[in-house]
């Protein structure tokens, strides 16, 4: 793609108008030279529509590991032999002092995330509804969940526990789903998304880049988060964890990462674009680079099944990229 | 200034053409949203006039401390109370060693530094120029030397000595270096460099950013060097060392660093830009964008008194943006 195209794409884009997808497989053909212009123009479309504000969120594991699923990707699959250490459901005890470590750390937000298929018929489901409420109720900082498939009965649930927001990926798009995962359907995912939507909550949904997709399943991803309208997009970069099906899978190069969350910035104007797992390991000194391409996100402290970084670290790139990082607006005070 | 002068400025260097003076200081008042396009716009002129090769050197400080000068940034000047130990100059077989270890990490290039006025009377000249010569025998480096002020017969012996370069910064635009520096002049260090470039040798010349000079400061400095039509263009950050006049300078914001490296890239398009010190500490994670801002060398592992990142980490970041290291010494 000719730098030329870019700039009238992005023009588009700054002026309101939706990249359609054929613009957007034009973006993905922008050569390595240019990709400093694309992230630029991404850069200038973060400030016009979402601002200057960086979200920093965190996760807490709150069950690891013995999931009958098989995404290829994941460390926590039984159907992997990794490392990965499996626990039972933690107590609210145990969560409350999570968020307040993560609260300590900088996070603004942070996410309990169970492992398994879903809250359809889990046990632990009421346990999880109490954990919820214990940590809604004490912690300062916004709390999210993260727990699988659910229908509209447990989203209604989850909404009544005070839930605001209910993280789940479509992880990449409808075509390559099935290359990733065969125990369940991109369309269990897509449903579960739409029964928290319909319950009021709001909606973190991305994916995870370098399983293998093309260009095209990335920005099919991408549409189908905007179709959605999500309000936030973490976006993983494989981290081949040793023992899962793509423990072999060669890493992404750094300016392709680049190009990508510039891309996503294209497609998705104003929402928070939040690079997740894998960035330390795929990006390394690189990360910085990001914030300067559309980027306005970040998960700080460690990941579901290995170790971030120290936030401080982060709250420094932040702010050398000029930005600042995210204001309380995600905290529980300023949402009453 | 809208960011389409910025395109419209970008394409015209990229067409040949020359930056005036004006045009350049309209580009240091761009919104800071718009810095990530200059930069972009930086990228695309190195990437047309100079392409995918980052020039990287290594340095020694042969001789350190004990400056009669004042220059206000420097940790070497006798007259700045610094925890520096001096030392003489170092044996030909310790700069040999530190050349072997320089090429063993990749460097193109290898400098002998040392701290002084100059080489006009300087009785360890002739160990400096055995030890360029010896490189020169028994390493594949292009030999580099930074020794201050030099007169004819200096230039004339260092290049029999085998050097293709002589390093020797302007520091700071004219009408700011009395500023920072009140015991030589301005003048006589274009007239080294002047010098250096009628012998028939290539020059390394730039400065430091972050003394407390002006936007119209540095565009001076870069029109200076442009006028001298230097080869390489060194730009240090100061690190403000404690017991130097400048020990409390205000850092820079990181994206004005990268906006005076864009800058530089316009107004000497097919140079090479080379990052030195102060880097780490004033750019911190957003250094690997300097090469995406018109960067294309590189001064790798240590400085003269602060320590770098480590020669193998400046390498890795010059890979992993898709550039390569200057490969192959000379045969």
């Amino acid at each position: 793609m000719h730098s030329r195209e870019i700039i009238a794409l992005a023009e588009l884009v700054l002026e309101g108008h939706p990249v359609t997808r054929g613009e957007a497989l034009r973006l993905a053909e922008t050569g390595v030279e240019d990709i400093p212009l694309l992230g630029a123009y991404a850069n200038k479309i973060r400030a016009k529509f979402a601002g200057q504000e960086v979200d920093m969120c965190g996760v807490v594991n709150a069950r690891s590991g013995l999931c009958p699923e098989d995404c290829g990707f994941c460390a926590q699959s039984v159907h992997h032999r990794t490392n990965c250490r499996p626990f039972p459901l933690i107590s609210p005890d145990e969560a409350e002092k999570a968020l307040k470590e993560l609260d300590r750390a900088g996070a603004r937000r942070a996410s309990i995330v169970t492992s398994g298929k879903g809250m359809v018929h889990d046990p632990d489901f009421a346990a999880i509804i109490a954990l919820l409420r214990r940590g809604i109720e004490t912690a300062e900082i916004g709390v999210c969940a993260n727990l699988g498939t659910i229908g509209l009965e447990q989203a209604a649930a989850l909404a009544a526990a005070g839930l605001k927001r209910y993280a789940h990926n479509l992880e990449t798009s409808r075509r390559f789903y099935p290359s990733v995962c065969t125990t369940h359907s991109y369309e269990e995912r897509w449903n579960t998304l739409q029964a928290a939507k319909s319950a009021g909550l709001e909606l973190c949904s991305g994916g995870i880049i370098g399983l293998g997709e093309t260009w095209e399943d990335r920005i099919d991803l991408a549409l189908a988060l905007r179709a959605l309208a999500v309000s936030s997009v973490p976006v993983n970069i494989l981290n081949p964890v040793k023992g899962t099906a793509l423990e072999g899978q060669p890493p992404l190069h750094p300016l392709e990462i680049i190009k990508t969350f510039a891309i996503f910035r294209f497609i998705l104007p104003d929402k928070v674009i939040r690079p997740a797992g894998g960035r330390e390991i795929n990006l390394r000194d690189m990360q910085g680079a990001l914030l300067l391409a559309g980027a306005n996100g970040l998960i700080v402290g460690n990941y579901l099944t290995f170790g971030g970084r120290d936030s401080r670290a982060d709250f420094t790139m932040v702010h050398d990229a000029g930005l600042v990082p995210g204001s309380l607006a995600g905290r529980k005070q300023n949402e009453l | 200034m809208s960011y389409d002068r910025i395109f419209a400025l970008g394409k015209q260097v990229l067409a040949g053409g020359r930056l005036s003076c004006d045009e350049a200081l309209a580009l240091t008042r761009i919104a800071e949203e718009d810095i990530p396009l200059l930069l972009a716009v930086a990228n695309k002129v190195r990437a047309h006039f100079t392409g995918n090769r980052v020039d990287t050197c290594e340095i020694v400080n042969a001789r350190s401390g004990g400056c009669s000068e004042d220059c206000k940034f420097c940790a070497q000047s006798a007259r700045h109370d610094v925890k520096l130990e001096p030392y003489p100059l170092l044996s030909e077989a310790r700069i040999l060693a530190a050349a072997k270890q320089a090429e063993s990490h990749g460097a193109y290039r290898f400098c002998i530094v040392t701290a002084g006025c100059g080489m006009k009377n300087d009785p360890d000249f002739g160990r400096i120029t055995a030890a360029i010569e010896r490189i020169g025998r028994d390493t594949g480096l292009e030999r580099c030397c930074s020794l201050g002020i030099l007169g004819p017969e200096q230039v004339k012996a260092l290049k029999a000595a085998g050097i293709t370069r002589y390093h020797h910064n302007l520091e700071a635009g004219q009408s700011f270096f009395s500023k920072i520096c009140t015991t030589h002049s301005y003048e006589e260090r274009v007239e080294t460099i002047r010098l250096v470039k009628a012998a028939g040798l290539e020059v390394c010349s730039g400065g430091i950013i972050g003394m407390g000079e002006g936007w119209e400061h540095r565009i001076e400095l870069a029109f200076a060097l442009r006028e001298l039509d230097v080869d390489s263009v060194p730009i240090n950050i100061l690190n403000p060392v404690k017991g130097t006049a400048l020990e409390n300078q205000p850092p820079l914001k990181p994206l004005e660093v990268l906006q005076t490296f864009a800058l530089f890239r316009l107004i000497l398009p097919d140079k090479i830009l080379r990052y030195a010190g102060g880097r780490e500490r004033a750019l911190g994670e957003l250094v690997p964008l300097g090469f995406l801002a018109g960067m294309n060398g590189m001064l790798i592992g240590n400085y003269l008194t602060t320590s770098g990142r480590g020669a193998a980490a400046d390498i890795a970041t010059i890979r992993g943006l898709g550039l390569a290291p200057v490969a192959g010494a000379r045969p």
